[in-house]
């Protein structure tokens, strides 16, 4: 049922408010969830207290996770999904502002499937979330 | 060497060529003392031993030869297998402030810095078995316990084991090394500090930019019915400057990554990268001016490929730039060689720069033009600058009013050939 939400972890209000105005503009079918960082992001997978394997865990579309974030940051939530088996074959786009290739590199070491830099400039910015909304949700094909 | 030097003739002229260099004269004293070897093997032997009583010959000889022994300004000695010096010049005892009892009675070593020890005894070990020593260093105490770094050529007698060896005082230009090398750490230190300031501060920046940015142009184009004409005005100059914003951050940021790099340097088609160059700019900018570009038949240069790519990128995209008001514009790159270095250049017919503002053309953020006549944030020529400097090379240029601009820069023509001594 979830697979029809769109995961949106971001730390940075402004950030969040603008990918959720590019991604309204997309016009997509999928939902949008916002969480404000990578704990919280843990807790929509994995509920408090919930470590057992077997339990059926959420499942969205896609997951557009930040980088730099207080407390839990992206690339330990990145290590978290694509380390259990029940949320490793969810596309994770790393979504961020950094272009360290030291932090490229990490992230696509931890599994990602895609890395993509925000663009400071708006129209630039609101074309690079609408592509990748509609290529994760619609082009990208995944297995159920 | 040894054994020829032992069985050969004596020649009793002095060494007639001139010594001019200071390479002539380490030669001159290293025949110098091979000759002193000789005398000191053979004659003083048989002074010490008194086998025979000294032909007048061989006299003569060591007599003449001490003379050189005593005059020298290099220190010369010679050791024996137990390790103490049995010769010693008194340009020796002079720089040290010892007298030549002190030196004589002890073993060499004692004089050695502690942490040369080891390095000095491994160097013994090798004249021992025949090596010649060229250019070691170590420290050596001094009368007053300072130290002297001393730097020795020496050569064994296989035969008796004695030592035969000159050394220089290299106490001041060692200093001097050391304190560059210093210098050049806190230098670096500081350059690096300050590229990863402006890495982070720029990094930090894109994020309220973006906002910024992002919300006045939402705003322009959803929610701009209420507003004032006025008010719209207002926020399309928040737009463009926020935008400019972006860009100037954008451009810090790759400006401060220029210098972390690693560089790959290989033999680069210079014409062939010049033209890519060319065509990419033009796709990128395209003008309505009449544009001749003349590309010259570049010689390969040693560089980084991506990196002098951006050098063309930003020389030829200025060069149209400054020509769009002519109705004309000629831009050539062409070269000049020299022995190891070749010159490009960039050269157009545009709109130029008086030269009085020449200090500040390749400045970061410097402009010799209104945003309103030419756009642009001024960190192209920067660029430029700090790229062929990290390549080994020069950048300067030319520029007149309205008549238009040359740019250069030099490279190694190829990649430097280390050499090898015998």
């Amino acid at each position: 049922m979830t697979e029809t939400e769109i995961l949106l972890v971001e730390d940075n209000a402004a950030d969040a408010r603008l990918t959720a105005i590019a991604l309204e503009d997309a016009q997509l079918k999928h939902k949008i969830v916002l969480v404000r960082d990578g704990s919280e992001a843990l807790d929509y997978f994995f509920p408090a207290g919930e470590q057992t394997s077997d339990m059926a865990v959420r499942l969205p579309k896609v997951v557009f996770l930040d980088l730099k974030m207080p407390k839990v940051n992206g690339n330990e939530v990145l290590a978290r999904l694509k380390q259990d088996e029940r949320t490793r074959k969810i596309p994770v786009v790393m979504f961020t502002s950094s272009q360290e290739p030291r932090d490229i590199k990490e992230c696509y070491a931890l599994g990602a499937n895609s890395y993509i830099v925000k663009p400071v400039d708006f129209d630039e910015f609101s074309k690079v979330v609408s592509n990748m909304g509609h290529y994760w949700t619609l082009d990208n094909l995944t297995i159920d | 060497m040894q054994g020829s030097n032992r069985g050969m003739a004596f020649n009793r002229n002095p060494p007639t060529k001139c010594f001019t260099g200071a390479g002539d004269l380490y030669q001159g004293v290293k025949a110098l003392v091979y000759r002193i070897k000789f005398t000191f093997g053979e004659v003083e032997r048989r002074l010490f031993c008194k086998i025979h009583p000294l032909p007048q010959r061989h006299m003569e000889f060591y007599n003449y030869y001490k003379k050189f022994f005593t005059l020298s300004n290099d220190m010369l000695c010679v050791a024996n297998t137990e390790a103490y010096f049995t010769h010693l010049n008194p340009f020796f005892c002079q720089l040290l402030g010892y007298t030549e009892e002190e030196l004589i009675s002890r073993k060499f070593l004692d004089f050695v810095h502690p942490d040369d020890v080891a390095s000095t005894v491994a160097e013994v070990a090798k004249l021992s078995q025949g090596i010649n020593t060229i250019n070691f260093v170590n420290r050596y105490r001094c009368k007053d316990g300072s130290y002297k770094y001393l730097q020795w050529s020496s050569t064994p007698d296989t035969a008796t084991g004695e030592i035969f060896a000159v050394a220089r005082d290299v106490t001041e230009q060692h200093q001097r090394e050391e304190e560059i090398l210093l210098l050049n750490k806190s230098l670096e230190a500081a350059l690096r500090e300050m590229e990863s300031f402006s890495y982070s501060v720029s990094h930090d920046l894109r994020a309220p930019v973006r906002a910024i940015s992002g919300f006045a142009r939402i705003i322009t184009d959803k929610h701009s019915e209420p507003l004032s004409s006025e008010a719209k005005e207002l926020l399309n100059i928040i737009n463009s400057e926020s935008t400019r914003m972006g860009k100037l951050i954008d451009d810090l940021l790759s400006f401060s990554k220029l210098g972390k790099k690693d560089l790959q340097r290989t033999m680069i088609p210079m014409k062939e990268l010049a033209h890519e160059a060319v065509q990419e700019v033009q796709l990128l900018h395209p003008v309505s001016t009449d544009l001749h570009i003349h590309i010259d038949t570049l010689p390969d240069a040693y560089c980084d490929r991506s990196l002098i790519r951006q050098v063309f990128v930003n020389l030829v995209s200025n060069a149209i730039k400054f020509s769009e008001h002519k109705a004309e514009a000629r831009i050539t790159i062409g070269y000049t060689e020299h022995d190891a270095m070749v010159t490009y250049y960039v050269k157009d017919n545009g709109a130029g720069f008086d030269m009085k503002y020449y200090d500040k053309l390749f400045g970061l953020f410097q402009r010799l033009h209104s945003q309103e006549e030419f756009g642009g944030i001024g960190i192209g020529l920067a660029n430029v600058q700090k790229i062929v400097h990290r390549l080994g090379g020069e950048v300067w240029a030319e520029g007149k009013v309205n008549e238009g601009a040359t740019f250069y820069f030099s490279l190694p023509r190829q990649a430097p050939h280390i050499v090898h001594l015998p």
